[in-house]
């Protein structure tokens, strides 16, 4: 294995013209080739771990979020959105119908048991997914039973009509939009709870989290120092052994470098959750702008004009439409993340070859040198 | 793993019963509510509490008693409260995942609980009875054992103004008056039928009447009929005429802080002790005049008062439910509800600051709890819960569920009528006949129909 010229002689620090210039150079380790090797070999190995552990942690933390997002966290908000969407719409379509003097609302009214139906269909998936805990449950119980006191209300003021339908009908219309114990606002409550759930495991801290300079991330550190370390030993073998480049170490060095890859990937995901977030938020927001607008006219009692009509509708609709998207578009996004979250079993793995080839590497040396020895 | 399969088991029963709630509706009306029953959780140390009081009122609870009681005890309370409350207990019961204690002002639905096996008996002594007022001890005859507290009690049969100046007996424009209240849109209407009943009859034909003796259409004894009319021609009155102001008052939310409503202008409201928590900013600001001399009625026969109470029971027996009954119904905590009430966040916009305090069935809450507080106006009602010749529980709170629900609906619809009804002449169709007579006997009808083991409250004035 050794050339003509072999290792220079361990220990002693005598032997050729490049040995005695290294002993000249005081930051050239006092100790012998072998003591050397043996160092470089535990650092290697060592940072290797580190750097591995470090982005391995970092890379998985980022992408086991998508996955929630896309299966529980989104279809929740979007639910609980779908069910405020549906019980204001029902609400327009009954009033509506009274002014009309037509309806036969909660009878036949397949428009308003439709949104009923869509609402409670909501709620049902809202509670699979339930992300606030048991104080959301709480909030849903009641939901729930003010939900039947609704519609019951609703069924009276259909019944009766005149100031007797009428004042059923206001009790309905509190019971959905009173401030502080209505339907919707206890809904925008849940909301608030999942808007906080949303921000938690869409933002990261620590090894995840985005770095103001990323360099000084641990898992950058790491990755550089470990890439540094194998250049410098990689260089002081050049010195000490015959070999120009050390095999091992220099695919180690590769595998170092196609690791960078998984920093941007990450990253790449990490914009991905806050487009995701931006996009459920924004739902959020948008219907519930409607709601004052909508508060006013369901209550006043002069019947509504077409072109007020008109309007709320197509608010409504186009929150609804929003929510579909949303629903579409963070689907895609949160999907498209499958791919790199691939990348996470390969981390260890890479990490794992890594370390074998520089043991490898080293050990070949080692080897070389005990038999000299 | 237990509470994981707990949760499990709970958001799978939340998920059905969602689901049951549009199918029960569709197929059964009321009786879906059973099906659709909301779950609670109730493990370790932990405790779920629902009840009627919403804004201000749930504010005070939360800050002034449960937090004090999570301190003390270190056990958590996640409070609820609505409307809804009969609904979400309903529901909740029928389904076997019922809250720890449930807080409600209607001692006919609790009974009904009880009948329905729903309630857990309470240990002797939870409550001082001897030092409680009697009206808040009334048990449905038969039920040897206690299973609710007094948490809170209230004074009716008053009406609140702004100042202190004693208002002059006047028309119902000069009336704030709000039917409705989310899901129990009604009650104004029977308070005021039953005051005036008990202004006009006496505590005795009051009782006879809340404890089903006296039929609502009575042939001998119209008392009912005649209160009734006595309202209805109140309200059909005033300078609008043609029941402008029955139907304003259809059209209105009672807790729409009336008295400072400009739109409202008007100067009268006949609300009991709790109507200060409506006016969080300006309470301060309001006295009240016992309704006898203001009421459309005979002039007064005695100091009568109709009082009513929330009172707690428990659904879920646990140490620590006996723990919080308990605790609620203790001298300390009822002294500590007398005082005002700082709330500490202003989170809720105008329900933040200096809460009303609350009125208690603990004679050991004295008047001068609330003078030493600067709250002489709340001392009065004291003084006029010591001083009353009788104090009458609420007749709606006491009757059975159904007959509530019927009561409640029927004083909204006499307020559509065209009243005074034209005179009967044969020829003509219903809509030129006297309707009471015919609700009255609908509900008579219903009271009738009721199962015999429908439980009935022999006693409610002390």
């Amino acid at each position: 294995m050794s050339g003509p010229g072999g290792p220079a002689e361990p220990g002693t620090g005598t032997g050729t013209g490049r040995a005695v210039g290294r002993r000249a150079r005081p930051w050239l380790p006092r100790p012998g080739t072998r003591r050397l090797l043996v160092i470089q070999s535990t650092v290697l190995m060592l940072l290797t771990a580190v750097a591995t552990a470090l982005l391995h942690d970092s890379y998985r933390e980022v992408h086991s979020r998508p996955p929630e997002i896309r299966d529980r966290i989104a279809p929740a908000m979007l639910d609980v959105a779908g069910t405020r969407a549906a019980l204001m719409n029902a609400h327009l379509g009954v009033r509506l119908s009274l002014d009309s003097e037509e309806g036969d609302v909660a009878g036949s009214g397949e428009e308003y048991w439709a949104q009923i139906a869509a609402a409670t269909q909501n709620l049902s998936r809202v509670a699979d997914l339930q992300l606030a805990g048991e104080e959301g449950e709480q909030q849903l119980s009641t939901v729930n039973a003010q939900l039947l006191a609704y519609i019951q209300a609703i069924t009276q003021a259909v019944a009766h009509k005149g100031p007797l339908g009428r004042a059923h009908y206001l009790s309905a219309h509190t019971l959905l939009y009173r401030e502080g114990s209505g339907i919707l606002h206890r809904l925008a409550t849940l909301q608030e709870q999942q808007q906080e759930e949303l921000e938690a495991r869409t933002t990261f801290s620590g090894f995840a989290g985005p770095q103001r300079d990323p360099w000084r991330s641990p898992p950058v550190a790491a990755l550089v120092a470990l890439a540094g370390c194998l250049l410098a030993v990689q260089w002081q073998l050049s010195r000490r052994f015959p070999q120009r480049l050390n095999p091992g170490l220099l695919v180690a060095s590769a595998l170092v470098a196609a690791s960078w890859y998984a920093l941007p990937t990450a990253e790449q995901t990490r914009d991905d959750l806050a487009g995701a977030r931006a996009l459920l938020l924004d739902v959020v927001s948008e219907q519930q702008k409607p709601v004052e607008d909508l508060d006013a006219a369901g209550r006043a009692a002069a019947p509504m004009s077409d072109e007020q009509r008109t309007e709320l509708f197509d608010r409504l609709d186009r929150v609804q439409k929003k929510m579909t998207t949303t629903r579409e578009e963070v689907e895609t996004t949160m999907h498209d993340t499958d791919t790199r979250s691939r990348a996470v079993a390969a981390i260890p793995a890479g990490g794992g070859v890594a370390a074998v080839l520089i043991l490898a590497g080293l050990q070949r040396h080692l080897v070389q040198y005990r038999i000299r020895q | 793993m237990r509470a994981a399969a707990h949760r499990a088991r709970a958001r799978a029963g939340v998920r059905f019963r969602i689901r049951a709630v549009l199918t029960g509706l569709l197929l059964l009306g009321l009786s879906g509510t059973a099906a659709c029953a909301p779950d609670f959780p109730a493990e370790g140390d932990q405790l779920t509490v629902i009840g009627p009081w919403t804004g201000v009122e749930e504010k005070a609870f939360r800050e002034q008693v449960l937090d004090v009681f999570e301190e003390e005890h270190g056990i958590t309370v996640h409070y609820e409260g609505t409307t809804a409350i009969h609904e979400l207990i309903l529901s909740s019961t029928l389904a076997g995942d019922p809250p720890d204690i449930a807080i409600q002002s209607g001692l006919g639905e609790l009974a009904d609980y009880h009948r329905r096996g729903l309630l857990q008996e309470l240990p002797p002594g939870i409550v001082d009875e001897a030092n409680q007022r009697a009206a808040w001890l009334s048990q449905p005859s038969g039920m040897p054992s206690r299973y609710w507290v007094p948490v809170k009690a209230d004074l009716k049969s008053i009406v609140w103004h702004r100042g202190d100046a004693p208002p002059d007996r006047a028309d119902v424009s000069e009336w704030c008056i709000g039917m409705l209240s989310d899901a129990t849109s009604g009650w104004p209407g029977s308070d005021w039928i039953e005051d005036i009943l008990l202004q006009q009859a006496g505590p005795q034909v009051y009782e006879d009447w809340a404890s089903r003796e006296l039929a609502w259409d009575d042939e001998e004894n119209e008392a009912v009929a005649t209160a009734w009319r006595t309202w209805l021609d109140f309200m059909h009155g005033g300078d609008g005429g043609a029941g402008k102001y029955a139907e304003e008052a259809l059209t209105t939310d009672a807790r729409d802080r009336l008295l400072f409503d400009d739109k409202a202008a008007c100067a009268l409201e006949h609300q009991g002790s709790f109507a200060r928590t409506f006016y969080p900013d300006r309470w301060f600001g309001l006295d009240f005049t016992p309704s006898a001399g203001l009421l459309p009625a005979n002039p007064p026969r005695g100091d009568y008062h109709v009082v009513s109470g929330d009172f707690a029971v428990m659904l879920r027996e646990s140490d620590e439910a006996e723990l919080l009954l308990e605790f609620l119904a203790s001298e300390e905590i009822q002294r500590l509800r007398a005082a005002t009430f700082e709330a500490t966040s202003e989170e809720d916009g105008d329900e933040a600051g200096l809460l009303p305090p609350s009125f208690s069935a603990d004679r050991r809450v004295t008047d001068e709890l609330y003078t030493r507080n600067d709250d002489p106006v709340g001392a009065r009602i004291v003084r006029e819960l010591d001083g009353a010749d009788a104090l009458c529980l609420d007749a709606s709170d006491v009757m059975p569920p159904v007959i509530r629900r019927v009561f409640h609906e029927a004083a909204l619809e006499s307020l559509a009528w065209p009243w005074p009804p034209p005179a009967e002449t044969p020829g003509p169709g219903p809509e030129q006949q006297d309707p009471l007579p015919a609700k009255l006997a609908d509900i008579q009808r219903v009271q009738d129909e009721l199962p015999g083991d429908t439980p009935r409250f022999d006693s409610v004035c002390g």
